[in-house]
């Protein structure tokens, strides 16, 4: 474990430099340890791949004191008890505006792509980028595809792309440079809500593919940007 | 009031959404938290209160009641009714009152304030403008032409007849700037002593989210991928072009460039108003060192507002202390 003072109300913790399930599901118990934890001082707990920022408020604690915090937590072996929440995430397919380049570039069919693709669990590592962005872990390497050369200046809400092994979904219209090989109707953010974004780190999902037709039915349903 | 003209890129700021990066969202708040905050304190408001932040061009506004409202930041002209409006002042609007903002001519942020803060309702616990998320609602968007913000009535008949100095705002556009960083997390994947020695500029085409450097290519000394991880208003990334690029107030809550260094909060507002055509240099100092500038620039702020507060007091009550 790593611990750097990464700016004046900053601490930043580090579990190695490789992407592994037992070093998110660590990252996860602890952020929820800090943010449902009221201590004085502190903002909010963040996490990437293997990292956890704790923002504070310098005016009323001090890095000693959060680094103290995160290693007395760290060594307390609490596992998170609950099973994380699924979610089944319906894709349609016809909208994967690179599913054909994908399918080429693995030598394989498109039918075999989205196969591969709905086979498998993703975990949600952690929401970053924009608000509801997922970062996923899980996919099957088969289909791990190198980002388009040129980034698209716009892609379509609900998005669901490929960058080298790495897959996600795009919550709202942005541009961006990720292998698109379909697009869900679900909508991931409600800035109304008082949960605004339907994934969380941690989260379990699920894709399943819906035609045409049932995307435009739950677009609707749903307030999608199209 | 009503935005009868929007200006170039007007936002309703507060000083951020805080507790919701884990999903995405980012921090958000004024890009010159020092003279926002001043901003505030002249009207007698808190530092959370929402202002407007203009953005080198300003709006044209219409006022629908009574109140006070002060200019800070950027320095900017401004027309009340076709007269020019002073800054650093507390300025008493009536009902009907036109203010036109015109172009800034020192910095690019300037700061409405409005006596009790702009009253519009709260997104996610802030009335900071939601960066990264399009629609149609307000705080997801910039402001525009007919847009009507409410604001608490509030008349004033006393005079006022004081401002700041505003040598208090000379840290905008001052000529060679030093900005200061602390280390980053990758510090040593990068030839780092090089940035300190170039003269620095920001790219025209920067904004709310990220400042682009002109000057040189940071060379790479450590070529390793890395993985996602926070990041934070100041931080200097390194892309593989090699040209930094500083995460500003919108800055997205995680990012996968390696970071150099990371901005002192003390020198944040210095950065947010230089111009793309100034020249500063960045140095590095210790963590030490920016703990102690941030305490330094928080005491002079707590007592600018003690002494404004007692301004205030003494206007309303006419008790002199």
């Amino acid at each position: 474990m790593q611990i750097q003072y990464i700016a004046e109300d900053a601490v930043m913790m580090r579990l190695g430099d490789i992407i592994d399930i037992g070093v998110h599901r660590q990252l996860i118990t602890l952020q929820k340890q800090i943010n449902n934890g009221n201590y004085l001082g502190i903002t909010e707990a963040v996490i990437g791949f293997t990292t956890l920022v704790v923002y504070f408020d310098p005016m009323h604690t001090s890095h000693i004191t959060v680094e103290k915090l995160l290693r007395d937590l760290s060594k307390s072996d609490l596992e998170i008890s609950s099973s994380p929440t699924v979610h089944h995430i319906p894709v349609c397919y016809d909208y994967g505006l690179d599913i054909h380049y994908v399918a080429n570039y693995h030598q394989i069919t498109v039918e075999e792509v989205i196969e591969l693709h709905i086979s498998a669990v993703y975990t949600v590592y952690f929401i970053g980028f924009s608000p509801g962005f997922p970062f996923l872990g899980g996919m099957n390497d088969k289909i791990a595809t190198p980002r388009k050369a040129a980034p698209r200046q716009s892609v379509e809400a609900g998005s669901i792309g490929i960058a080298g092994k790495q897959t996600g979904i795009y919550p709202g219209q942005s541009p961006g440079g990720w292998q698109i090989i379909g697009r869900t109707p679900v909508n991931l953010v409600k800035i109304n809500n008082e949960q605004p974004t339907l994934l969380q780190s941690g989260d379990q999902i699920h894709f399943y593919p819906i035609n045409k037709k049932e995307f435009l039915e739950t677009a609707n349903n749903e307030g999608l940007e199209q | 009031m009503i935005i009868i003209e929007e200006g170039l890129h007007t936002t309703i700021q507060d000083l951020g959404r805080n507790n919701y990066r884990s999903l995405g969202f980012s921090l958000s708040g004024p890009m010159d938290k020092t003279a926002m905050r001043i901003a505030n304190f002249l009207v007698g408001n808190d530092d959370n209160d929402a202002v407007l932040e203009i953005s080198f061009l300003g709006p044209t506004i219409e006022f629908t009641c009574d109140t006070i409202i002060a200019i800070t930041g950027a320095k900017m002209t401004a027309f009340l009714n076709g007269y020019e409006a002073p800054l650093y002042r507390p300025i008493p609007i009536n009902k009907g009152d036109t203010l036109q903002c015109r172009a800034a001519k020192k910095g690019i942020y300037s700061y409405l304030s409005v006596k009790g803060g702009i009253q519009i309702e709260e997104k996610l616990s802030s009335r900071s403008m939601i960066a990264r998320y399009n629609s149609e609602e307000f705080l997801s968007r910039k402001l525009n032409n007919d847009d009507y913000l409410p604001v608490q009535p509030y008349s004033f008949t006393g005079k006022i007849h004081w401002k700041l100095d505003h040598q208090i705002f000379d840290y905008i556009q001052k000529d060679n700037a030093t900005i200061h960083f602390i280390e980053g997390p990758q510090i040593s994947w990068f030839n780092a002593d090089s940035v300190s020695e170039k003269r620095w500029k920001v790219s025209s085409k920067s904004n709310r989210m990220g400042y682009r450097l002109i000057g040189q290519k940071i060379e790479t000394i450590k070529e390793q991928q890395l993985l996602t991880e926070p990041v934070q208003f100041g931080a200097i990334q390194i892309p593989p072009s090699g040209e930094p690029i500083i995460l500003m107030a919108d800055g997205q809550p995680t990012g996968g460039y390696p970071k150099l260094g990371q901005v002192i909060q003390a020198d944040l507002a210095t950065l947010s108003q230089i111009t793309p055509a100034k020249e500063f240099t960045l140095e590095k100092c210790s963590i030490e060192s920016a703990m102690k500038q941030l305490h330094s620039q928080e005491k002079f702020l707590a007592q600018l507002k003690l002494i404004l507060s007692y301004k205030w007091r003494e206007m309303l009550h006419g008790t002199k202390l």
